[in-house]
């Protein structure tokens, strides 16, 4: 863009030097004649003059001209013939008038070789004529209508301080044509070359104009009509982001609207969202469609408190538009995570992530939200940021601690369960401050794989039973399954010793894929669990669904059973439930010598626990 | 292109002395009959006959005989005295000064100037009273 400019700029001065020497030209042709009048009319002044003293050699008197012209034809004769020695091609015209009493112009000499005016023939001129007998000096008079003649000198013949005639010598306009043909070939060129720039300048200015057209389009969302990726890209590299918020924006549910309504209207709504984001934030502010309903938002930086204002703002714009379709009329609402310290992050592209760690944290909970520092989400815990994540998962701070699992009745050890922690230098890093920040990314898929092998690494280590808690979702991850599924048919003695925990925090939404992945590896001998169960989505049916071994009983309701009847209840009667279906239990969270006697009691078969063994390496 | 442009130029000057020899005859003519809204004109000189075919109340004619006004160049031939007694204007001084007993006046060019006369002694047979604009151009005698 900087290079065009020069171009422009250089077209522009090469375009303002043709125009002057265009608009010149008349000028310079102007500037000729000027000059060439003066020479010529200084010339002619002579030639004037030599017919005023040959009229005072042949006429005793100038007095009374026509008086005595008319009174001696062969005189007149003998005059006309020395006038018309002067007669050339360039002043073909050489004449003495006078003026009658009427004001008429006469002829009393006429040198000229052809168009010759009789003695007193009246002869029509310009009115301007007239002047050489209040000015009584010579006079140039330049013709403009005329086809043939070009100027005419006026030369005053004085007798007693009167004018007695005029000395009338016509120059040809064939000798003016002449010099200007000359200049001819120069004013077409100019002409010709003003022509051409002006053309090119038009051409260059047609394709800027289109030029930045296609790129305005290329740079931005024909849908919405705000900028895309392409222009962030170009933004992120030229553009300081320190200087702004980052804000991300998403619309919550659109899917739901989407799916109900249909893409049309799923359009309308980002199309009016879009405006409703327009409307509330200033000029020079930038907008992005970052992805299907996401924007990225830079606002210029003011205050902090400010900028939670302009987010609360736009959420609330959004929370109070009625969207109208035909007789339908709904609502959405929009969720906001705000970067207020870009500076703090090396690269933009990070600083962006962590608006959008905001955006995911103000989803979570509960939508509808802004959210500008992780604190305003989760109350107790600090959550890591997920490039320190990154960094600590690359530096080799990523290992499993493993608490044993206890047979009640025997008091031994009959398997581990695999947590997963995270550790820098100085501190252990657990699971509920960084797994929420990563889910559904694939920093979160190389956390599984790498916990994966490290367990199968230990179980071939210490050939002991240890369990991994995997999610419904990593079972339907293809990277997570197939990498489980390879990695145990190709160590197949493992299998048995490997227990899946599956948790129970999501919605089993995939539920034939999952059942299907789950056969598959108990095929290989692998047991599978279902963890945290009696809270969650947890229902029995999943039983029916599929193919659990062991169930784990939520920690939340083993913890209160010494002293919460209702929470006895349930675990006992989840105890008693799948003693009848033959499925293992085991409690966790036993805390005390008091849970454990309870679990006892209403049969539970296996227990974990601080008070039983913490989660150590082994 | 040059040489276009030299044949425009050309145009260019005729077309410009065409239009003043109209403007001229227009006046002359509505002065000479100032109360008829058609007047039937006979010319010999095809360039007269370019620029009297856009004066709006100007008829042209084929034959002298049918016209109210005449105007002449060389050819002093029709000049009969049937033809005498219409209006005749000329185009060449030499022969409004021969033929000034029946030529009424004209318009002619002269050392590269448009130049009018009228005969008064004419006029005054043709119970003609020119307009003011126009009694500068009358001639007692030539």
């Amino acid at each position: 863009m900087k290079n065009l400019r020069w171009y422009l700029l250089l077209l522009l001065a090469i375009f303002i030097g043709v125009a002057i020497l265009f608009f010149q030209t008349p000028k310079t042709e102007q500037q000729l004649s000027s000059n060439l009048k003066k020479i010529v009319t200084d010339h002619t002044f002579f030639l004037a003059k030599n017919i005023e003293e040959l009229l005072e050699q042949k006429l005793t008197t100038l007095k009374d001209l026509p008086h005595l012209l008319q009174s001696r034809p062969q005189l007149r004769q003998d005059l006309n013939q020395a006038l018309s020695l002067l007669s050339t091609p360039t002043f073909p015209y050489v004449y003495l008038v006078y003026k009658d009493h009427k004001g008429h112009f006469r002829y009393l000499l006429d040198g000229s070789k052809e168009d010759r005016g009789d003695f007193n023939q009246k002869i029509d001129v310009l009115p301007r004529w007239n002047a050489i007998f209040q000015t009584k000096k010579p006079l140039v008079i330049e013709h403009h209508k005329l086809q043939t003649l070009w100027i005419t000198y006026l030369y005053p013949i004085l007798s007693h301080n009167k004018v007695q005639g005029i000395v009338a010598i016509d120059f040809s306009s064939h000798f003016f044509k002449v010099l200007y043909t000359a200049l001819e070939p120069l004013k077409y060129l100019s002409t010709f070359i003003f022509a051409i720039v002006s053309f090119l300048l038009l051409v260059v200015i047609f394709q800027i104009f289109i030029y930045l057209k296609t790129k305005k389009e290329s740079l931005t969302d024909s849908l919405t009509g705000l900028y895309n990726r392409t222009f962030l890209r170009h933004f992120l590299d030229d553009k300081n982001i320190e200087d702004y918020y980052v804000f991300m924006f998403d619309i919550d549910h659109f899917k739901s609207i989407n799916d109900t309504y249909g893409h049309k209207v799923g359009d309308y709504v980002l199309q009016t969202v879009a405006n409703l984001l327009k409307q509330n934030l200033r000029g020079d502010d930038i907008i992005v469609r970052y992805g299907g309903e996401e924007f990225l938002g830079f606002i210029k930086k003011s205050s902090p408190k400010n900028a939670i204002a302009i987010a609360e703002r736009i959420r609330k714009a959004v929370e109070n538009y009625r969207f109208k379709i035909n007789d339908h009329e709904f609502t959405t609402t929009l969720s906001v995570g705000i970067n207020l310290h870009p500076e703090r992050f090396k690269k933009s592209s990070n600083a962006l992530k962590y608006a959008d760690e905001l955006l995911y944290m103000a989803k979570r909970s509960g939508r509808n939200k802004v959210v500008y520092q992780k604190e305003s989400a989760t109350t107790s815990v600090q959550t890591l940021p997920t490039i320190k994540i990154k960094e600590l998962i690359e530096d080799g701070g990523l290992f499993c601690q493993f608490q044993p699992i206890f047979d009640i009745q025997t008091q031994k050890i009959i398997k581990y369960e695999a947590l997963v922690r995270l550790k820098d230098k100085t501190t252990i890093y657990y699971p509920n401050q960084f797994l929420p920040n990563i889910q559904f990314t694939t920093l979160y898929t190389l956390l599984t794989q790498n916990v994966l092998r490290i367990v199968l690494d230990k179980i071939k280590q210490t050939n002991k039973d240890i369990s991994i808690n995997l999610s419904f979702s990593d079972i339907t991850d293809n990277k997570i399954y197939y990498n489980v599924l390879s990695t145990l048919t190709q160590q197949q003695e493992l299998a048995p010793k490997l227990t899946i925990e599956l948790l129970e925090t999501e919605a089993l939404d995939h539920k034939e894929l999952i059942t299907q992945r789950l056969h598959e590896l108990k095929d290989l001998g692998v047991h599978v669990a279902i963890d945290d169960f009696g809270s969650g989505y947890s229902n029995f049916t999943i039983f029916q669904e599929l193919p659990i071994d062991i169930l784990k009983i939520d920690g939340n309701l083993i913890k209160n059973i010494p002293h919460d009847h209702m929470a006895l209840s349930i675990a006992s009667a989840i105890a008693q439930f799948a003693n009848s279906i033959g499925v293992e239990t085991i409690a966790e969270f036993v805390e005390n010598e008091a849970i454990l006697h309870t679990l006892k009691k209403i049969g539970i078969r296996y227990a974990q626990g601080f008070y039983l063994s913490k989660p150590t390496d082994l | 292109m040059i040489a276009l442009l030299f044949l425009a130029t050309l145009f260019v000057y005729s077309e410009g002395m065409i239009q003043i020899q109209k403007e001229i005859y227009t006046q002359i003519l509505s002065a000479l009959l100032p109360k008829r809204r058609n007047i039937k004109i006979w010319a010999e000189n095809p360039r007269t006959l370019l620029a009297l075919q856009n004066i709006p109340f100007v008829h042209i004619v084929s034959k002298p005989q049918k016209a109210d006004i005449l105007i002449i160049y060389k050819n002093k031939t029709i000049l009969s005295p049937q033809i005498c007694n219409k209006i005749v204007l000329s185009e060449s001084y030499r022969l409004i000064k021969q033929e000034k007993e029946c030529i009424v006046g004209g318009f002619f060019w002269h050392k590269g100037r448009p130049n009018i006369i009228f005969l008064e002694r004419n006029l005054y047979k043709h119970h003609i009273h020119l307009p003011k604009e126009l009694e500068q151009f009358i001639e007692d005698e030539l």
